[in-house]
């Protein structure tokens, strides 16, 4: 987890996907403003912005889910796929939990909503940078509404371990990372996610992932702030 | 043929008191008894003065022959009155004086000559009579049959007959038109191809047809039974009925109904892009310079309390918009596909209602044709609305099926039901809602149905074929992709 952004010398390097020119723009210059933060590249498009992406190797691309040609999604995957260090951060009109979790699913590093202020721009995209999935303040208040709700109201207690392994899921971590970071042996980590999964009464990593993030389970390191 | 006998059923007395008196024929077969009494008056007188050696019995004997001749030619009535006059002419032969055994010998005879008559007469009449029944009946069928021939033969529609062994036994003109070629003795089936299934249930399937002229017309096979001759079963007569216009009507009111469901989409479509492209994206830029303002510190401290609230207040209408236009084109559907599209759509519902809501997923996920993913979408939207305004019901599962050649869609809940056999009660209480799905599924070649009664909770189900060339995979299962690089 200690990365070059982390360490905090060094400006996080940002490229912008999105659209709309104005808005793609005010983005970019929002970004600028955090001495901490700096963008690298501009796209307006997700085939140019995979170009941009390949050739500068940004710490984070801030991506919109709704692009002309390929989405948002789908970059997030191809990024994912090819430039291992640049994590993608979705920042999106819309709150609709398909395309939350279509992007968890494809491996983003978070989900953040276009009325986030400056602030909670900028904090999510250090956060980002950092390798902690960071979610929308209103999309984590709704899911946690709704898993409140559920019929798994009273909080399951997981174990220590457990809310180890779970923090981990939410880092985006494969099982034989958790394995190696926590020091266990892979089955052993197997059986703790599923039974966390059963506890909570999820059906799957992202949701797990989803849901600590939701819970205040993965916190962001401190590390990776700036102040 | 005896006029007089045709038709009527005339009683016998009254037959037998009209003799034929007009037929010459009949007054020489009377002249004949008269020649025959003469000879026999004529034996017995001379017999009475001399005993002579012809019998005298012969020319009674011979009265048969005039009565036959009678019964025969005229019936009853003809016997009757030649027997009854040779009775007459006999008279004065009766009244010679001789010994009385002669006298009885030719009463006996005479007895025996009216027996004839009447005995010969009456079996001829009721013979005759049964002819012309007959004769009547054949001559009534034979009408009937022209009657049904002239039918068959200038009827508009192509009739084609058919045994019960599925063979064309005969094919009227405009049949004979249509299909061009002899049909008789062919199968029915190489004609009709799957027209002929109707044979077996009598409803009527609609066929085409390439006539001569080569356009494509539609025929609805009516099926009938009809007699054939005594004894053999009946016949199947095959009436096409054309219904090209009727189906052309159809198809343009299926054709105007797509459009407006069409036009619909794009509409809303167009409206949530144009929403989406400009509004949406002003109002978070309006809404990052007010927060850039209240950030600065050259704005005056009177100032940013206003102005922070100005932010929230476009900050509002933004996440207003943004739910117009979710609300226009089904969130996520174009980009991410039917599965995640309906999954997001059951989390929305989780935040108003506390409508438990499952989504199960079969088979090999993959996209499908846009059309066909819009009206699944649509179709499951307004079967889950429909659950949640009127079934209340405590649990609600949809699913979705891609294996076995198709897509199914089944949105199941365990509400109150209702009985879909009475149409009326939903369009009475203003729901076109089930006739909206059916449509939609339709013109996306899909299927729809619906299963529920009282109290048993409801299953719309939708099944669509695959048509459109089911395109990329979604891949939604990928999760771990990035997930190690994310470290």
């Amino acid at each position: 987890m200690v990365t070059r952004s982390a360490a905090g010398r060094r400006p996080v390097r940002i490229v912008v996907v999105e659209d709309h020119a104005l808005v793609r723009e005010g983005t970019a210059e929002l970004l600028e403003r955090d001495p901490g933060l700096t963008v690298a590249g501009q796209a307006s498009s997700a085939e140019e912005a995979l170009k941009l992406i390949g050739a500068l190797r940004p710490d984070v691309a801030l991506v919109d889910v709704e692009l002309p040609g390929m989405n948002g999604i789908a970059l997030a995957r191809a990024v994912a796929g090819q430039v291992a260090e640049t994590r993608v951060l979705i920042l999106s009109a819309y709150d609709d939990y398909a395309y939350v979790i279509g992007a968890l699913e494809a491996g983003v590093a978070g989900y953040l909503l276009k009325t986030s202020s400056a602030r909670e721009l900028c904090d999510a995209v250090r956060t980002a940078a950092g390798g902690t999935l960071v979610l929308d303040e209103a999309i984590s208040r709704r899911l946690t509404r709704r898993w409140r709700s559920g019929p798994d109201s009273t909080s399951p207690a997981l174990t220590a371990r457990e809310s180890d392994v779970l923090r981990l899921i939410a880092q985006g971590l494969p099982n034989k990372q958790i394995a190696s970071q926590l020091g266990l042996g892979l089955r052993t980590v197997e059986s703790h996610v599923s039974s966390v999964l059963g506890k909570l009464g999820l059906t799957s990593r992202t949701e797990a992932a989803l849901y600590a993030v939701s819970h205040h389970i993965a916190l962001p390191e401190r590390g990776s702030r700036q102040g | 043929m005896n006029g007089s006998l045709a038709g009527r059923s005339v009683p016998v007395w009254h037959r037998v008191i009209r003799p034929p008196v007009r037929e010459p024929r009949f007054w020489i077969v009377q002249a004949m008894v008269v020649g025959l009494a003469a000879a026999h008056l004529a034996i017995d007188i001379v017999s009475a003065a001399e005993p002579s050696t012809i019998p005298a019995g012969v020319p009674v004997a011979l009265l048969l022959a005039p009565v036959s001749y009678a019964a025969l030619r005229y019936g009853l009535s003809g016997s009757v009155a030649t027997a009854v006059w040779a009775t007459l002419l006999w008279l004065p032969d009766l009244l010679l004086p001789r010994d009385r055994g002669h006298v009885g010998n030719d009463l006996i005879e005479l007895a025996l000559v009216i027996a004839v008559a009447v005995f010969v007469g009456y079996h001829i009449d009721a013979e005759r009579l049964e002819r012309t029944h007959a004769e009547r009946a054949r001559s009534e069928q034979q009408a009937t049959e022209a009657r049904y021939r002239q039918l068959f033969d200038t009827n508009a529609a192509p009739i084609l007959v058919v045994s019960r062994s599925g063979s064309i036994l005969d094919a009227n003109p405009a049949a004979r038109a249509l299909v061009r070629e002899n049909v008789v003795g062919r199968p029915v089936h190489d004609v009709l191809g799957s027209g002929a299934d109707a044979i077996g249930d009598g409803t009527g399937n609609v066929i085409a047809i390439s006539t001569p002229q080569a356009d494509l017309r539609y025929y609805r096979v009516n099926v009938a039974h009809v007699p054939a001759k005594p004894e053999e079963k009946p016949l199947i007569q095959l009436v096409l009925q054309d219904v090209t216009e009727e189906r052309a009507e159809g198809e343009r009111v299926h054709r105007f109904a797509e459009l407006l469901l069409k036009v619909q989409e794009e509409e809303r479509r167009r409206i949530a892009q144009e929403l989406h492209d400009e509004p949406l994206q002003l109002l978070v830029h309006l809404a990052r310079s007010l927060e850039r303002l209240v950030t600065t510190p050259q704005t005056p401290a009177t100032l940013t309390e206003d102005l922070e609230g100005s932010r929230r207040q476009t900050l509002d209408i933004a996440t207003r918009v943004r739910a117009v236009v979710a609300g226009l084109r089904p969130p996520a559907l174009e980009q991410l596909g039917l599965a995640s599209a309906l999954r997001g759509f059951l989390a929305d519902i989780g935040d108003t209602t506390a409508l438990p809501a499952d989504l199960q997923v079969t088979g090999t996920e993959m996209r499908l044709h846009p059309e066909i993913e819009l009206a699944a979408f649509r179709i499951a939207q307004e079967a889950v609305n429909n659950v949640i305004r009127h079934a209340d019901a405590r649990k609600l599962l949809l699913t979705l099926d891609f294996d076995g050649g198709g897509l199914c869609l089944r949105v199941v809940d365990d509400g109150r039901g209702f009985d879909p056999t009475v149409p009326d009660t939903q369009l009475q209480a203003g729901h076109l809602g089930l006739l909206g799905m059916r449509e939609r599924a339709a013109l996306a070649g899909g299927r729809l149905t619906v299963h529920s009664a009282p109290g048993q909770g409801t299953t719309v189900a939708a099944i669509f074929a695959w048509e459109g060339a089911p395109s990329e995979r979604a891949n939604l299962t990928h999760t771990q992709s990035g997930a190690g690089e994310l470290s």
